[in-house]
């Protein structure tokens, strides 16, 4: 009891050190419990299986994510907003865990919504970043890529916001960015958005991903990159969508060996027939 | 990531980011980094010593030129290394702050 009373200068010490492995625990813990309800809330956006969708073989999509140990506000989507058009979009969101994940959310529905409302590229884009400039004291931002393919004649029209241009991949082997940027969502009330046409023939297909890909680090610190990507993506150019995203990421992650990702990978791969 | 301050003549503050702008960075420098686009109103943000910039990094500066234009004052960024001036372009974030 005396020893309660007037601890001793070890006991002390002692106290101190477990007071601080306590306090140590209890962060690591809310870090976990944040990431794996960002996790959550991140794969609960994620689009249904592209080969559900109505293509009639026109077309092959496929998209895959590789969420961060510390869940990035990586998005993708694939839908068909009709008129025998696929829609391919990719984002990333800036942050990390649920205040991430909660705005990158708020983006694909605010996506979605202008989708619907908005017959062109550049108005769906223009209405989606005035609804996420409206109410983000936080400066939130999200860059953001979104393509439309008419499968008829492979015309694809897209806007890029502020995101790593995705490449083209034509059927006799050249790789090419796409052209075209433009200011992330979020950020610049009333940015007027322009949009870009290029037109796919049979066998070219484009291939989206995020700065999770290029950025990710081998362990002499060296980064992936574009050209490697480009090389990958150009020696699997006889396969469809969904092998060619499985080989950029397993690519990927030889490149680390295995590493966990520090950021979210993301792609999205889409092939006209 | 640190943050080093220099006033430097007629009433033009420098401040040299170095370091990963990553979340970690971004995070280190916040606080001291709002302190100064509050109290200066002339602001160049020296970015050669910046070696990596993520979104959150992004988000810093731009929550710093805000503050700026509120006050009426100016931020610039200044000398970026390629890999930090290609997402300082892609993003568009260097033409809404000014490179």
């Amino acid at each position: 009891m005396d020893d309660l009373n007037n601890p001793s200068p070890e006991m002390r010490t002692f106290a101190d050190a477990f007071r601080r492995l306590a306090l140590q625990i209890t962060r690591e813990r809310r870090q976990r419990d944040e990431m794996a309800s960002a996790a959550l809330i991140q794969r609960a956006m994620l689009p249904g299986d592209p080969a559900d969708l109505p293509l009639d073989g026109r077309c092959d999509a496929f998209g895959d994510m590789q969420a961060a140990r510390d869940v990035g506000g990586d998005f993708y989507d694939v839908f068909m907003p009709g008129g025998g058009r696929l829609a391919l979009t990719i984002g990333d969101v800036c942050g990390k865990g649920v205040p991430a994940a909660l705005f990158m959310s708020q983006t694909m529905t605010t996506l979605r919504m202008a989708a619907r409302q908005h017959a062109s590229a550049p108005a769906i884009l223009e209405a989606a970043n005035a609804m996420l400039c409206a109410h983000n004291p936080s400066l939130m931002f999200a860059t953001a890529f979104w393509g439309v393919l008419d499968l008829a004649d492979g015309r694809f029209e897209y806007v890029n916001c502020g995101h790593c241009p995705p490449l083209i991949l034509r059927a006799d082997g050249s790789c090419e960015p796409l052209p075209g940027g433009g200011t992330a969502l979020g950020l610049a009330p009333g940015k007027r958005m322009a949009s870009h046409e290029i037109t796919l023939r049979p066998g070219d297909g484009v291939f989206l991903y995020t700065d999770g890909v290029t950025e990710s680090i081998d362990p002499g610190g060296e980064e992936y990159g574009e050209a490697r990507l480009a090389a990958r993506l150009c020696a699997a150019r006889a396969l469809g969508a969904e092998a060619r995203v499985k080989a950029v990421m397993d690519d990927v992650a030889r490149f680390t060996a295995g590493a966990d990702p520090f950021d979210d990978i993301t792609c999205l791969a889409a092939v006209l027939n | 990531m640190e943050l080093v301050v220099d006033e430097g003549p007629a009433g033009v503050t420098q401040a040299a980011l170095i370091g990963r702008m990553d979340i970690d960075g971004a995070q280190k420098i916040e606080t001291p980094f709002r302190v100064l686009t509050r109290l200066r109103r002339a602001l160049v943000i020296d970015l050669s010593q910046v070696s990596f910039m993520a979104s959150m990094g992004l988000r810093t500066l731009m929550v710093g030129a805000r503050t700026q234009a509120e006050l009426g004052g100016k931020l610039v960024l200044a000398s970026p290394q390629p890999n930090v001036e290609k997402v300082l372009r892609e993003s568009g974030i260097g033409e809404i702050i000014g490179v």
